[in-house]
Formats: C-alpha cells, sequence, structure tokens
C-alpha cells in the first residue's frame, strides 16, 4: 500500500513539476531564449500569495491562484516587452543569458531585502490536512487538486496552440519568425504575450509549490532546475513529454524520500542524470539521426 | 496608376552594400520580372521592398504610401505578399494550416482556402497532410497559396521554379492568369530569362546589386538582354 500512495503522490507532485517546466519550454520553444530568472518569478508569486492570502483571512489560497496568475501574465508580458525583447531579437548568443542571469540576481537580492531569510510557506487552510480514503489508501487533497489544475493547464495549452488563430501565430513564429511576419505577425507582440503565460504558469507553481513545502528568495535556482531537467528529459518543445518528465521527477522525488529521507531532491536530479545518459534525446524527443 | 513604385534603393548587409541606387515601378494589373544571375540581389529586392530588411535607403511608394521604413507585419497589412525563396513552408503545421496561417492579416477578398484549392487541385484533399509529404511542386503551390490567402494587391515570387520540372513550373506559371484576374499585380523572380519574359509585361534585370537593363519584356531582343544579365 505504501507504493500506491508513493506513486499517487508523486504523479501529483509531478505534475506541478510539469506545470513548472511547460513555462520554460514554451519560451524556449517560440523564442530561442532561456529566461535564467523564471524560478525567481516562481519564488515571487509565492511571496505575493504569502502576503495576499495574510491581507485576506479566511479567504481559500486556492482562489488567490486567480488574480496572481492574471497580475504574473501582466508582469511576464511587460518584463518581455521592455526588457527581454531588447536581446531575443539580437543574434548575440550571450545576450540573453547575461541579462537574465543579471535580472535573476538583481531579483533575488530584492526579495532578500525586503523579506529577508525567512523560511516561509503558503498554508492552505484545512485544505492541507483533507484527504480522502480509498480503502486502505488515502489521497491528499490538495495533491490532487494541483494535479487535476496541472493537467487542465496541459490540455488547455495544447488547445490553445492547436487549434487557435493566435496558437497558430506563434508556432508559425516558432518555426520562422520572418515568414511568419510575411504572414502580419508582429514576432515582439507574440513574445509577450507567450511570457505572460510563462509566467502566469509559473506563478500557479510557485504558490501550489509553496503550500506543499517551504522556500525563501533564494528558492529560485532549484526550481530553475527542476524546471530545466522537465524540459530536458521530456524532449524540448514537446508539451506532453514536459508532463511525463514532470511525472518521472516528483516519482524520483518521494521515492527517494522513502528510502533515504534527508535526501531533498537529489533523486530528482539523479533521475535527470539517468535519463539523459540513456535517452539523450528526452523522453518524447525525436532520436536524431 | 503605380502600384509600387521604388526609387534610388541602396541596401546594406552591415558593411556590404548589396542594392545600388534600384528604380523598379509595378502598375496595377502588370507583370514585372525580375532576372539575374546567382547573387545578383534579386532576393533582397523583395525582402527589402517587403520589409524584411530594415537597412535600406531610398523610396519605396506602395499603394500611395510611403512604405520604406515601416516593419514586414505592417506591409503585409497593406495587401503585399511574398513567396520566399525556396518556400519555406511551416513544417509543424498542416497543408492546410499553412493556408490560414496566409489569411492572418484578416484581409478578405477573392481568395479563400476553396479558392485555392480550385486554383490548385492537386492539392486539395490534401488539407490534413505535412509539407514534407509534398513533392517540390506542390509545396510551391501551397507556398503561393499561402500568399494569395492575404488577398494581397502586390505578389512577390522569388524563384518559384527553382528545383522543379519544367512541366510543373508549366502548371503553376498557369495560374498566373487567374491571379491576375483577381486584380493583384505580380513581380516575378527568375534566373530563367526566357520564360520570364513570355510570362511578364516588363523585364528588370540586375547585375551585382545595379539595374543593367530594363523595358517591355516583348521589346527585349536576345543579345542586349545577354549582355545585361552575364555583364559580358
Ligand atoms: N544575409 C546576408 N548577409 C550578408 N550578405 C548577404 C545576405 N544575403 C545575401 N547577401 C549577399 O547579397 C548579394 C545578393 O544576394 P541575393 O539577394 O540573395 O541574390 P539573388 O537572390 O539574386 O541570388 C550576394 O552577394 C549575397 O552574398
Ligand atoms: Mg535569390
Amino acid at each position: 500500500m505504501v507504493w500506491v500512495d508513493l506513486f499517487i503522490n508523486g504523479i501529483c507532485l509531478g505534475g506541478l513539476y510539469g506545470v513548472l517546466g511547460v513555462g520554460l519550454a514554451l519560451v524556449v520553444g517560440v523564442m530561442r531564449f532561456v529566461n535564467i530568472s523564471h524560478g525567481e518569478f516562481i519564488v515571487m508569486a509565492a511571496f505575493v500569495g504569502v502576503f495576499a492570502s495574510a491581507q485576506l483571512v479566511g479567504v481559500n489560497p486556492l482562489w488567490l491562484l486567480i488574480p496572481v496568475a492574471a497580475l504574473f501574465f501582466f508582469v511576464g508580458y511587460v518584463v518581455q516587452a521592455v526588457l527581454f525583447n531588447c536581446v531575443v531579437t539580437a543574434p548575440d548568443l550571450f545576450g540573453p543569458i547575461l541579462l537574465t542571469f543579471g535580472f535573476s540576481i538583481v531579483l533575488q537580492n530584492a526579495m532578500f531585502e525586503l523579506f529577508g531569510t525567512d523560511v516561509r510557506s503558503l498554508t492552505a487552510g484545512g485544505l492541507s490536512r483533507l484527504s480522502i480514503s480509498l480503502g486502505s489508501v488515502s489521497i491528499g487533497v490538495l495533491p490532487l487538486i494541483t494535479l487535476a489544475l496541472a493537467i487542465a493547464f496541459f490540455v488547455a495549452l495544447q488547445l490553445a496552440i492547436s487549434r487557435t488563430a493566435f496558437g497558430r501565430a506563434i508556432r508559425a513564429t516558432a518555426d520562422n519568425r520572418d515568414v511568419a511576419r510575411l504572414m502580419g505577425v508582429k514576432p515582439t507582440r507574440v513574445f509577450n504575450i507567450t511570457m505572460g503565460f510563462a509566467m502566469a504558469m509559473a506563478a500557479v507553481a510557485g504558490m501550489l509549490l509553496a503550500m506543499r513545502s517551504t522556500f525563501t528568495p533564494f528558492s529560485g535556482l532549484a526550481n530553475l532546475l527542476v524546471a530545466f531537467e522537465v524540459i530536458v528529459i521530456g524532449g524540448f518543445g514537446s508539451f506532453w513529454g514536459a508532463l511525463l518528465g514532470g511525472f518521472l521527477l516528483g516519482l524520483a522525488q518521494l521515492i527517494g524520500l522513502h528510502f533515504d529521507p534527508d535526501a531533498g531532491i537529489f533523486y530528482v536530479h539523479v533521475a535527470f542524470f539517468a535519463v539523459v545518459l540513456f535517452r539523450p534525446q528526452g523522453l518524447m524527443g525525436i532520436k536524431l539521426p | 496608376m503605380k502600384l509600387l513604385e521604388v526609387a534610388g534603393l541602396n541596401v546594406f548587409y552591415g558593411d556590404l552594400q548589396a542594392l545600388f541606387e534600384i528604380g523598379v515601378s509595378v502598375e496595377a494589373g502588370q507583370t514585372v520580372a525580375l532576372i539575374g544571375a546567382n547573387g545578383a540581389g534579386k532576393t533582397t529586392f523583395l525582402k527589402s521592398v517587403a520589409g524584411l530588411i530594415a537597412s535600406k535607403r531610398g523610396s519605396i511608394t506602395f499603394d500611395g504610401q510611403q512604405v520604406g521604413g515601416l516593419p514586414a507585419e505592417q506591409i503585409a497589412q497593406l495587401g503585399m505578399a511574398l513567396v520566399p525563396e525556396g518556400r519555406l513552408l511551416f513544417q509543424n503545421m498542416t497543408i492546410e494550416e499553412n493556408l490560414i496561417m496566409g489569411g492572418y492579416t484578416g484581409r478578405t477578398g477573392y481568395w479563400t482556402l476553396p479558392k485555392v484549392y480550385e486554383l490548385f487541385p492537386t492539392i486539395a484533399n490534401r488539407g490534413r497532410e505535412m509539407p514534407f509529404v509534398l513533392s517540390g511542386g506542390e509545396q510551391q503551390m501551397v507556398a503561393i497559396g499561402r500568399a494569395l490567402m492575404a488577398n494581397p494587391r502586390l505578389l512577390l515570387a522569388d524563384e518559384i521554379s527553382q528545383g522543379l520540372a519544367p512541366v510543373v513550373v508549366d502548371q503553376i506559371y498557369k495560374s498566373f492568369p487567374a491571379i491576375r484576374a483577381e486584380g493583384t499585380s505580380i513581380i516575378i523572380v527568375e534566373q530563367e530569362v526566357k520564360r520570364a519574359a513570355a510570362a511578364s509585361d516588363y523585364t528588370y534585370c540586375l547585375l551585382k546589386g545595379r539595374v543593367t537593363l530594363e523595358g517591355r519584356s516583348k521589346a527585349l531582343s536576345f543579345d542586349a538582354l545577354s549582355h545585361a544579365y552575364f555583364g559580358t
């Protein structure tokens, strides 16, 4: 029974990791641009969640996901428009890395100045203790909600990208920016909105993560690392691969913790390493000849 | 009335100047051919006019409006469509999605999905397939169809016969009267002089970034053309 328990909880955590990764994957796929400050945005969303729920006593923090996601859509849009677009269109390989790495340090220290190094978490009210029993297995309600949200995000994103006119514009821009422009697509607008979506997903993931574990202003790097591992083992540019990658890492973490309670997210990295070693093209990636 | 008027156009790739003082004009309803050897600057000319190359000097007037400083996406909105050299279909989209993408500007007019399929029956019923399964000629039809979906006033076609069998090229060129009949002017870029001259009203010859000859297509002598083309 302990295995069923571990499996279910691992999948639930994995769904969250999938959301963490897919925002980054979207940005990499559309802009060929890695945002190293992605993890800091995840942490910022968690801080916003903590302070907002302190103001709104009695409101279940799950409801805060919606306004915080909307806020971070706006933040992502603006940051892309005023900052990241300066380097995305440049042919220089180091521009994006230097800019977003520097930006991540600025954000980290700003959060440190404002909030100190206290370890925090977001309390989900009574929700974090609620669970439903299926025979001898008990499943937490919060992890289940997390998984449901993660899957809803993946389905919504997949539909938006495959079925809508703007989704086609995103794919066209990812394929060939100049040809997309010839059809009337303005790439910077596509980039701004894409970053908005990525940040909204980062915000949701950040708040849900803060409900199940703790964070400090310096947790961004660990988040970025997990997000990165998710998209690498998922296979670059594959959304469903990212979800699968998230599941694998979530399972690895919880199974690892079961045998080795002090391991933290060590076994996440072990699983990542194993996949890269034996299947370097990723789980869903196409094997290069 | 002049639909496109390019005057004194100079285009640069960094320090390298690719076009020198180009003057080209297209009347409404006209088909203009632009010929020249590899590296003459034909693609550079089309890209500059379409707004993909920003480092340029000179005047580009489209439909009475100065467009030299506008980006490609805004020029597309005004009704100029480019069929890029090498077709460059969106490989991650179906044929039909490629065509629909061509209509992204929302410009309405004669050209719709059914009309494009009617123009090129060989790609009708294949909308759900991916571009890589099509032959080169069929891919070229999709590329032209995608441009038509924007209901352009001016169609720029860059080496549409490149790498295709002559019968396929004939088939594609046969679609031009139908395109013109809907009020679209065309600039065709070709390396093959005879075909370009036969399909056009007016011809410009480019050599090393300069116009070396121009005139009514019917009136150009083969000697003069080959002289202008090769610079001999
Ligand atoms: N992206 C580029 N960067 C630098 N030089 C270029 C670029 N594209 C084309 N050129 C140069 O500009 C000249 C004209 O090229 P192009 O317009 O492609 O000619 P054509 O289409 O007639 O074959 C050539 O000398 C070519 O080497
Ligand atoms: Mg060319």
